[in-house]
């Protein structure tokens, strides 16, 4: 019985110890830091990107288990960033000018990440009432930016195909 | 001497501490009734904290967190947007230029949440202080729960080292919460508390109807395998609604009893807690008190209405709040926020807004009206009788027709649009005309979001066999209504009934994710089915299957879940609509066990472990809706993470996948 007391005071009383010392008042110690990431100015330094595979072709097809919205698959690609400096942007889009619709993730490069990036486009909502072809043109663009310029490092035509 | 001296003030300072301890017991155990009450209260806590994620996720939020902030500093009126891009945001109500927000009862609970958080913030990081805060709550949680099930020493000591472990977890990926967020965060934590609340109060309702077991497990369900866990955190008032009708119901349920201490006070209770769900959602409020007034016309004896002074005076007393708010606002005590024109920027330069447009009538008489919202107390005497008189009257009458023509639409909706019904009741799928608020298949049906709710069908055949039954000992009754137990019941479909009209012609609806207009609906349907004799009787004996199935379908279950959606790469809709057919298929299952329990007891331990797998179901869901798909639900400006450092980097493990 006294073994559990102490096991409850004793966890109770360090939890606020800890609370009270880390707290404004006693400051003896800052328990909550931003997660340390990138520090450097965002859009800013360069780096070298080599392509390594981007896809040749993408789907529009239908949910799965009734949720009937029409979904734009693009497969993944990859990149090879060295020589990364500051904090430059890569942005990688597709862009089907017929539909209207432009998406894709943009990238902030940091010296300490790894080399290695997946060019990965979310999974995107198509209105079925525009959809009136087999298949649509589309580009893929990969642009770098930093130090105020854009540098275009790989555009690429590919053929979006709608599976119903 | 000195040491005599010494020892008397130390027994008079015992003395004092011994009194306030048993002076928070007793305000304790009003609040949570017992041991079991106090388990289910924290308990409750602890798990909705772990779906807790700060910020404003829902537009209209920014509108009742401007009013709140106004409020915190002292004012009605909302002066500027501390919450999102502009005050033209749904919900702000104007009246001569001035602007106001809308459930002020909701926003006057959470002012001492917010003084507290301000008091905490000056001693310690907020962040840390709320892990401690959880952590010691889970330590409390398993004492009590060690004492519950006689096995005091493995759960005080395991729970001493998981709460110490989880502390410490937490530090040590522990982010800052921004400090212009607590305003948020203190309305946040009162829907929390609010939530955990409505378990408490789900319990002792059916703990005192059925048995302790029974409301243990209801509390449980309530919990757990509703969408009220995952509503919690979401500062809207729909919690508040649940938590003001399950008030209601159990000070109902015990006025039925001759035998309740201050018979007349508890059931003046129950009108107290509908005059407190006016101040928050007045449409809903009318909803709670006719179905009251209907079951309690049809199950109370000629000799209660000797207690129709008592019952409406406390009555009018809780409605106080209510009118003096309105009359700060719009100058007629009778004119809630809701029935006051809507903020429309187009609209500031023409300004003058008369609070009587609402009911499309002639506007109210020229004493006090919309020239001067504060003035009016300080009108002539003579004809202010007179003219409140007239103004309850106009309220009752606009009040009257609304809420008929609501109820009436309702009706007719429920006729002709029965597509729409089985939309929002069984089968979500892709609703076209939603498709411009949220073009994925993102909201789900009650009985998706509910799987639980599939044991109801389990009502007509225990009614049936229960009529039965009583025809053979040639014992109908009809002052059996009397009874605590079915007269609740009344008043559970009565209330069920007119809330589905209210909102029959809006639904289904953007931005529901799990039907929230429905809510209130979850709990009182959990209280109905665990009411049912059969279902009453799997809770009590098989409570053991029910406890191993939740738990092994949420650790083993919600891993084989998580791994498929993730696996697949499944977008938003895609993954909201294979938990629904989930949740369908568990529903199914449960439907057809429990239409067996009426007559035989033989599958009393597979519909337990239906039961437990259907909870289980609710609770992948809702984890998984707070880490993995919450990127995909859409990021808001205001936003300070999930409350849990942990579980922020689960969700970020997650979503990465």
């Amino acid at each position: 019985m006294e073994e559990t007391r102490l096991a409850v005071y004793g966890v109770a009383g360090f939890i606020l110890m800890v609370t009270l010392v880390s707290g404004p008042l006693v400051g003896a110690v800052d328990l909550t830091q931003e997660p340390t990431g990138c520090t450097e100015p965002i859009g800013s330094g360069s780096a070298t990107v080599d392509v390594d595979s981007l896809p040749d072709s993408a789907t529009i097809s239908k949910g799965q288990f009734g949720a009937e919205t029409y979904y734009l698959d693009v497969p993944d690609g990859s990149a090879t960033v060295t020589n990364v400096t500051g904090q430059p942007i890569l942005s990688y889009t597709i862009s089907i000018p017929e539909l209207g619709r432009t998406a894709g993730p943009t990238l902030f490069l940091c010296a300490d990440q790894s080399s290695q990036q997946t060019l990965s486009i979310q999974r995107l909502t198509i209105d079925e009432n525009t959809l009136d072809d087999e298949a649509y043109d589309a580009t893929l663009t990969l642009i770098l930016r930093g130090d105020g310029e854009e540098v275009l490092v790989r555009e690429q035509s590919i053929t979006v195909e709608v599976q119903r | 001497m000195t040491d005599a001296g010494r020892e008397a003030r130390l027994a008079d300072v015992r003395r004092a501490v011994e009194r306030v301890r048993a002076r928070s017991v007793q305000a304790g155990r009003l609040v949570v009734g017992d041991r079991r009450g106090l388990a289910l209260l924290l308990g409750s806590l602890c798990y909705i904290a772990v779906l807790t994620r700060v910020g404003i996720f829902i537009t209209d939020t920014y509108t009742t967190a401007n009013a709140f902030v106004a409020l915190t500093e002292g004012r009605l009126g909302i002066e500027r947007a501390v919450f999102g891009p502009s005050l033209d945001t749904p919900g702000m109500h104007v009246v001569d230029g001035q602007l106001y927000g809308r459930n002020y009862g909701q926003l006057v609970l959470s002012l001492p949440t917010y003084w507290l958080l301000e008091g905490v913030s000056l001693i310690a990081d907020l962040r840390i202080a709320l892990v401690a805060g959880w952590s010691l709550a889970l330590l409390w949680f398993s004492v009590v729960l060690g004492r519950l099930l006689d096995h005091q020493r493995a759960f005080t000591l395991g729970g001493s080292a998981v709460a110490l472990v989880l502390f410490l977890a937490n530090v040590a990926v522990a982010t800052p919460l921004p400090a212009e967020i607590v305003p948020v965060l203190a309305m946040q934590l009162t829907s929390v508390v609010a939530g955990a609340l409505s378990a408490v109060v789900v319990y002792r309702l059916v703990g005192w109807l059925a048995t302790p077991r029974t409301g243990v497990v209801a509390g449980v369900l309530l919990v757990l395998a509703t969408p009220i866990g995952f509503w919690a955190p979401i500062p809207k008032r729909h919690v508040f609604t649940t938590l003001c009708v399950l008030l209601a119901l159990f000070a109902f349920a015990k006025s039925r009893d001759p035998g309740t201490p201050r018979r007349n006070l508890v059931h003046g209770g129950a009108y107290a807690a509908t005059a407190l769900l006016a101040w928050i959602h007045a449409p809903e409020a009318l909803v709670l008190f006719t179905a009251l007034v209907v079951a309690d016309l049809v199950s109370s004896p000629a000799a209660r209405y000797r207690a129709l002074p008592v019952v409406g005076g406390i009555f009018a007393l809780a409605l106080l709040p209510f009118f003096l708010t309105n009359l700060l606002i719009a100058g007629n005590p009778f004119v809630p926020p809701r029935l006051l024109a809507s903020f429309d920027a187009a609209d500031v330069a023409s300004g003058v807004v008369d609070p009587g447009t609402g009911s499309g009538e002639q506007p109210p008489d020229p004493s006090g009206g919309g020239s001067d919202p504060n003035g009016s107390g300080s009108d002539a005497s003579d004809g202010r009788v007179v003219g409140l008189l007239t103004r309850l009257f106009e309220a009752v009458v606009t009040a009257g027709t609304t809420f008929v023509g609501l109820l009436l639409g309702g009706i007719e909706t429920a006729r002709t649009q029965t597509s729409a019904l089985y939309r929002t009741f069984v089968r979500s799928g892709y609703v076209v005309a939603n498709s411009a608020a949220s073009e994925e298949a993102i909201n789900l049906s009650v009985l998706e979001s509910a799987p639980i709710l599939g044991g109801l069908v389990a009502a007509p055949f225990a009614a049936v066999q229960r009529l039965l039954e009583s025809r053979l000992s040639a014992n109908i009754d009809h002052q059996r209504l009397r009874d605590p137990r079915p007269a609740t019941v009344l008043a559970i479909v009565v209330f069920t009934l007119l809330f589905t009209l209210l909102y029959a012609e809006r639904l289904p609806l953007h931005a529901q994710v799990t039907v929230r207009y429905l809510l209130p609906l979850y709990a009182v349907g959990i209280v109905g089915l665990v009411l049912l004799t059969p279902i009453d009787r799997v809770c009590r004996t098989k409570t053991r299957t029910f406890a191993w199935a939740t738990a092994g379908g949420v650790l083993i279950g919600g891993q084989v879940v998580a791994g498929f959606v993730l696996s697949q790469g499944l977008a938003l809709g895609e993954a909201f609509q294979f938990h629904a057919l989930a949740g369908l298929g568990l529903a199914s299952v449960l439907a057809v066990g429990v239409i067996a329990t009426p007559y035989t007891e033989r599958f009393d331990r597979p519909v337990a472990g239906a039961l437990g797998l259907a909870t289980a179901g609710a609770v992948v869901f809702s984890v998984l809706v707070v880490t993995a798909y919450a990127p995909g639900l859409g990021r808001y400006p205001v936003d300070g993470g999930q409350l849990l450092p942990i579980v922020r980097v689960l969700a970020d493990l997650l979503s990465a996948v």
